[in-house]
């Protein structure tokens, strides 16, 4: 039965090639951006390397100070991160790190910026880099501020060819390190892992980074479950809300938390105070606007295959006449929609595998490797075989509704 | 013919919902991609208010010490060094320090007006910033060595922050109060820029004052950035130089130089990059739409072949027959479209638009409409020709 079905729905396809190809058209497109744009959702929300463990990390991304007639916005500094969340009881680990600057180079008349970002050694436990030579550098360098540097490969590209680099000494902004690991590149759409240049934080030449409360920093805390959260949270609230502002005159409260990534970009986009959980606002909002993306191909396949089965009233006619049910038909025609959507669907795929390409080779993101994983291929044919199911329900519950004589004669509705 | 086309449109009512439902959506991707070009051609069009031909902003990490720490006295000598050191340089014809460059990301702003969320961007700036960053001075003047004995801050506005606080009246030497919370702070004005839209070319250009830079005290808000002109003709190398005589002075500090045109490539690219993804994503909607109704159409003529042929043979002319079919998508469009600006009506209630302005939202809603009118006929022209060419005995034998 099945076999028919098929083989009747590849040759109903190839009867009307121009309705065919629109259709096929409108899904794969469709499909395409959808599944182009998850892929860009999810490496943001769940970056991978070097964050792998990121459900269970928190960061501290935002302060705001409140003075009597400034309000600052910022990154956190060092004294704070360093005085509230290094030592959080209940932690795995923790790491302070700063948020990265561009760094100016020139080698041979060349000119080389690069991003550049000094961490402490928790970093390298806490982040989990692939390393293409040597290894990190440790706790002990950053405290005795040893001038000492990761790099990425494509630093070391531009550094020192298809040589490796490890050993050998490289000049960033006027001063030199000696470069003790080589890592892959990382994208930007894992901001926290984001760099060309990692160095320890011991090496920058502020005496008293300590004193800093605002701008420069960040942090991430990784706990040993979920379940430790609030506690962690609580703590942390506990100790900024202690903290001594030194220049009381500019600013007189600080407010800064330990967040989860998606609460970050959520908050992020709805623009909403430091602290507030919209992640699940987010989810919806994403789910409706792709919903609503949804609904004029939706609506244009509705059409298309409204016409394909008017056309074919006496088809269905005669089927009727000899005591087909309505069961069968709409069956047949859901078959049949489910055939176009499913080869569509594929099309989808390949067009979003091209695109992504596209989007990487671009060098619009840098370091990006937006790829299709399962889970993306997946949600992709689930969505497809909901479109086929969705836009070929109305049409068939019209034409179960024919009365067989009128559709006989070809008289439609 | 109208009154008939919109009898035959209504007498087949019940075909065409999802049609319509098709245009009004479309209706409304037009509109919000036509609104939003419109928005940004217009403010592409606005002048700049300063020149960034020839002018480098050169970021100096004063080593990541955040905003409104202890600023020491030291820290600030050694700006004034670095000022200096560069003043001297022959490639260099100005330079000034200033708290935002222009595309660049920091910004601060302040309220104008509480009731109204009126808030206004501020800056700080030296006595030569008029001359490096090109700014026109449209009354008054700019800051002066001598502006340090005032007893009342001096600031430099710009039109937009002129009209919303002194309308008509005379703005140069009057009082303005910064009021934040509790506290009120007095100002002088002093000058008048023609604008100075620091956001770049695509943002929305905000009201603006500058504070003055006063070489004898540290200011409260870290200035970070220098920005230089250079006499013309000056080869890109000299950011080696420039870079290492910098250094020289100020070891512990790192530097970062980026021409201003280089950023304004940049600005240009980052914000076009989205509107260009919503165009392409938005055109290709519109052809799918546009696909599906020939699809329509076309299924619509097979099926009427009946009916045409005997116009046909009844005396109508090809013409006719083409002009019916195009007539009933124009009506089934109207309805669409119909659907579509009681749902644009509601759309001056959103902010964005409101800040459009009225008059022109309009303009993009029959912009958009137009459009769609166009897209649709030519949808129509290629079933309506088919449908001219029913041969009447052939339709009529089709039975």
């Amino acid at each position: 039965m099945l076999r028919s079905y098929l083989l009747l729905a590849w040759k109903v396809l190839r009867r009307r090639p121009f309705f065919t190809a629109t259709s096929l058209f409108g899904i794969a497109f469709t499909l395409s951006v959808l599944t182009v744009a998850s892929a860009l959702y999810e490496s943001i929300a769940n970056p991978g390397e070097p964050l792998t463990r990121a459900g269970r990390v928190l960061g501290v991304y935002d302060v705001r100070g409140l003075g009597p007639h400034m309000c600052v916005f910022s990154s956190p500094g060092y004294g704070l991160l360093d005085r509230c969340a290094r030592s959080l009881p209940g932690a795995e680990k923790v790491t302070v790190f700063g948020k990265g600057e561009p760094m100016t180079s020139f080698l041979e008349g060349r000119k080389i910026v690069s991003q550049f970002r000094r961490t402490d050694g928790a970093y390298w436990e806490l982040l989990q880099f692939r390393f293409l030579e040597g290894a990190p550098f440790t706790a002990d360098d950053d405290s005795t501020g040893a001038f000492v540097a990761v790099v990425n490969a494509t630093t070391r590209r531009r550094f020192f060819g298809s040589e490796p680099a490890t050993g050998k000494s490289i000049v960033l902004g006027g001063r030199t390190y000696r470069v003790v690991g080589v890592v892959k590149d990382v994208p930007i759409t894992c901001p926290e892992g984001y760099a060309d240049v990692w160095t320890p934080i011991g090496t920058s030449l502020t005496p008293d980074r300590q004193k800093s409360y605002l701008g420069g920093y960040q942090c991430l805390v990784l706990a040993h479950s979920r379940a430790d959260f609030a506690n962690l949270r609580a703590e942390f609230a506990r100790r900024v809300a202690e903290v001594q502002i030194p220049d009381q005159q500019e600013l007189q409260t600080l407010t800064a938390a330990l967040e989860s990534r998606q609460a970050y970009v959520a908050r992020g986009t709805f623009n909403t105070e430091i602290g507030r959980d919209m992640s699940a606002r987010l989810s919806f909002a994403v789910f409706f606007v792709m919903l609503l993306f949804m609904t004029l191909p939706a609506i244009n396949l509705v059409n298309l295959t409204m016409s394909r089965v008017l056309e074919r009233s006496s088809e269905i006619g005669i089927r009727r006449a000899f005591g087909a049910s309505a069961r069968s038909l709409i069956g047949q025609f859901l078959v049949e929609n489910l055939v176009l959507t499913g080869i569509a669907g594929i099309a989808g795929l390949l067009l979003a595998a091209v695109l992504l390409s596209i989007v990487n080779r671009s060098g619009l993101v840098p370091y990006a490797h937006f790829g299709i994983d399962l889970r993306v291929f997946l949600d992709g044919l689930a969505l497809a075989l909901f479109f086929g199911l969705w836009s070929g329900v109305y049409p068939a519950w019209r034409m179960s509704r024919m009365d067989p004589i009128r559709a006989l004669q070809g008289r439609l509705s | 013919m109208i009154r008939h086309l919109i009898r035959l449109t209504w007498n087949r009512r019940r075909t065409y919902p999802l049609l319509i439902a098709e245009i009004t959506i479309s209706f409304l991707v037009v509109l919000v991609v036509v609104s939003s070009a419109a928005t940004f051609l217009r403010r592409y069009r606005l002048p700049m208010g300063f020149d960034p031909r020839n002018v480098w902003a050169v970021t100096c990490d004063v080593n990541a010490s955040g905003f409104f720490d202890e600023r020491s006295q030291e820290e600030h000598e050694r700006q004034l060094l670095l000022l200096r050191e560069v003043r001297g340089l022959p490639e260099v014809a100005h330079a000034s320090y200033v708290f935002s460059a222009p595309y660049g990301p920091h910004s601060s702003t302040t309220t104008l007006d509480k009731e109204k969320d009126l808030s206004v961007e501020t800056n700080v700036a030296g006595d030569d910033a008029l001359a490096t960053l090109g700014l026109r001075l449209v009354e008054g003047r700019w800051f002066e060595p001598g502006d340090g004995q005032l007893n009342i801050e001096p600031i430099v506005i710009d039109q937009r922050m002129r009209r919303l606080v002194f309308r008509d009246g005379k703005a140069v030497g009057e009082e303005w109060a910064e009021t934040n919370d509790e506290r009120s702070r007095k100002h002088l004005v002093i000058g008048v820029l023609e604008a100075f839209r620091r956001g770049g070319e695509l943002k929305e250009p905000l009201p603006y004052f500058f504070y003055r830079d006063h070489p004898e005290k540290a200011s409260s808000l870290p200035l970070k950035t220098l920005v230089i002109r250079l006499r013309p003709g000056t080869p890109t190398a000299f950011e080696e130089t420039l870079i290492s005589r910098l250094r020289a002075l100020a070891p512990a500090w790192s530097f970062t130089v980026e021409p201003l045109t280089e950023a304004r490539r940049r600005h240009l690219q980052e914000m076009t990059t989205p509107l260009l993804i919503g165009g392409l994503l938005a055109g290709s909607l519109l052809l799918m739409v546009a696909l599906g109704l020939v699809g329509v159409l076309w299924q619509t003529i097979i099926r009427r072949t009946h009916e045409i042929g005997i116009r046909r043979s009844l005396g109508a002319t090809a013409g006719d027959i083409q002009r019916q079919i195009v007539g009933e998508v124009m009506v089934v469009t109207s309805l669409g479209l119909a659907l579509g600006f009681a749902l644009a009506l509601q759309a001056p209630l959103l902010p964005p638009v409101r800040a459009l302005g009225l008059h022109f939202y309009g303009l993009c809603v029959v912009l958009a409409a137009a459009g769609i009118y166009a897209l649709n006929f030519l949808c129509a022209m290629y079933p309506s020709r088919l449908a001219a060419k029913v041969v009447p005995a052939d339709a009529l034998r089709y039975e």
